[in-house]
């Protein structure tokens, strides 16, 4: 287990700077030259460069010490878009998991992860959001932007890692914005990550990440909820789940 | 008002409100932690507070210091008291 683990960091580690910056390097000007058909068609192939990264980071490179099993349960064909996806936040390594979606999006990050050196940049440069940073009228402005441009987003509701099994509540600012913009949410449940990396530690474990898509909920199904119950009703549908995946592991 | 009255009306306004079942409104509670309420939320239970009891709280700079369902009791029976004065 303990050479498993030794193997898993180094590969992963010394891979992952080279990496991204051959990522960077070559999609740059594939990006770049979507400017000149428009700011949104560079827009759309920065978001999707940002995606086929976080595959190859966390689907591919990390194999086959660690793994990951997406599994859609919504048998109902493509997600709406744009929509809303809700999931639980374990780890700092959801963020990459995102990546198993095929659809364009942003995600709602808190502070952070935008003071990472040029992962926070490029985040920023994608149009991720965090609400911590403005006032929710102008975060739920900037949000109404992106979903009439069709673009999804994607938000981790607890707003910190939890780093455990147990989930944290859940803050409404999307709940709030899928009332208002009637936008249909999709919940996404992560579990087997909160040691890959645990919460203040880089050293990835060995094992498995379950990422399980659960059916959308549409806004007609929610539409006289209230914000609060909302947000409830969605983790309660996140928990449930996430406690069976934790007795599957 | 008595206290028993606010603790009553106000327990009515989480249960209307926010649907949450009488058994978890207790004045231990802590408002974020324990009920789920977020910043937001607290903007609309200030309205609905302010609805139920017909005062003014929005720009009371005590409600910050509010953590527990006790803390919202207390603090709606200092604001009956003071208007009473």
């Amino acid at each position: 287990m303990k050479a498993k683990k030794f193997i898993l960091n180094a590969v992963f580690y010394l891979s992952f700077i080279p990496l991204t910056i051959v990522f960077v390097v070559i999609f740059s000007p594939w990006v770049l030259l979507g400017r000149l058909v428009s700011h949104r068609e560079a827009m759309r192939r920065f978001r999707l460069a940002i995606r086929w990264y976080g595959r190859v980071i966390f689907f591919l490179l990390p194999q086959p010490f660690l793994k990951v099993r997406y599994l859609d349960k919504a048998s109902e064909g493509d997600v709406p878009k744009p929509c809303i996806v809700i999931c639980n936040h374990r780890s700092s390594s959801d963020a990459f998991l995102m990546a198993c979606f095929s659809f364009e999006a942003i995600q709602i990050v808190n502070i952070w992860p935008f003071r990472i050196p040029l992962l926070g940049f490029l985040a920023r440069l994608a149009g991720y959001l965090s609400v911590n940073e403005m006032p929710f009228e102008t975060f739920s402005q900037r949000c109404g932007e992106l979903l009439d441009q069709g673009v999804s987003i994607i938000s981790f509701p607890e707003g910190t890692r939890s780093g455990v099994n147990a989930m944290g509540q859940f803050r409404g600012a999307m709940f709030r914005i899928a009332l208002d913009k009637r936008i249909a949410i999709v919940p996404l449940c992560i579990t087997g990550n909160e040691d890959k990396p645990p919460r203040g530690s880089f050293w990835m474990n060995p094992g498995t990440i379950l990422l399980h898509r659960l059916p959308t909920v549409r806004y007609e199904a929610f539409k006289d909820f209230s914000p609060f119950k909302l947000k409830n009703y969605i983790r309660d549908i996140i928990q449930r789940e996430t406690k069976l995946m934790d007795t599957q592991e | 008002m008595t206290k028993e009255e606010i603790i009553r009306r106000t327990n009515e306004v989480f249960a209307k409100d926010f649907e949450i079942a009488a058994d978890r409104l207790k004045p231990e509670a802590q408002i974020f932690n324990d009920l789920g309420l977020d910043s937001l939320d607290i903007v609309d239970l200030v309205v609905a507070l302010q609805k139920q009891f017909s005062v003014t709280i929005r720009d009371d700079e005590r409600v910050r210091n509010i953590r527990t369902l006790g803390d919202v009791y207390d603090f709606i029976y200092l604001l009956g008291q003071e208007k009473t004065l």
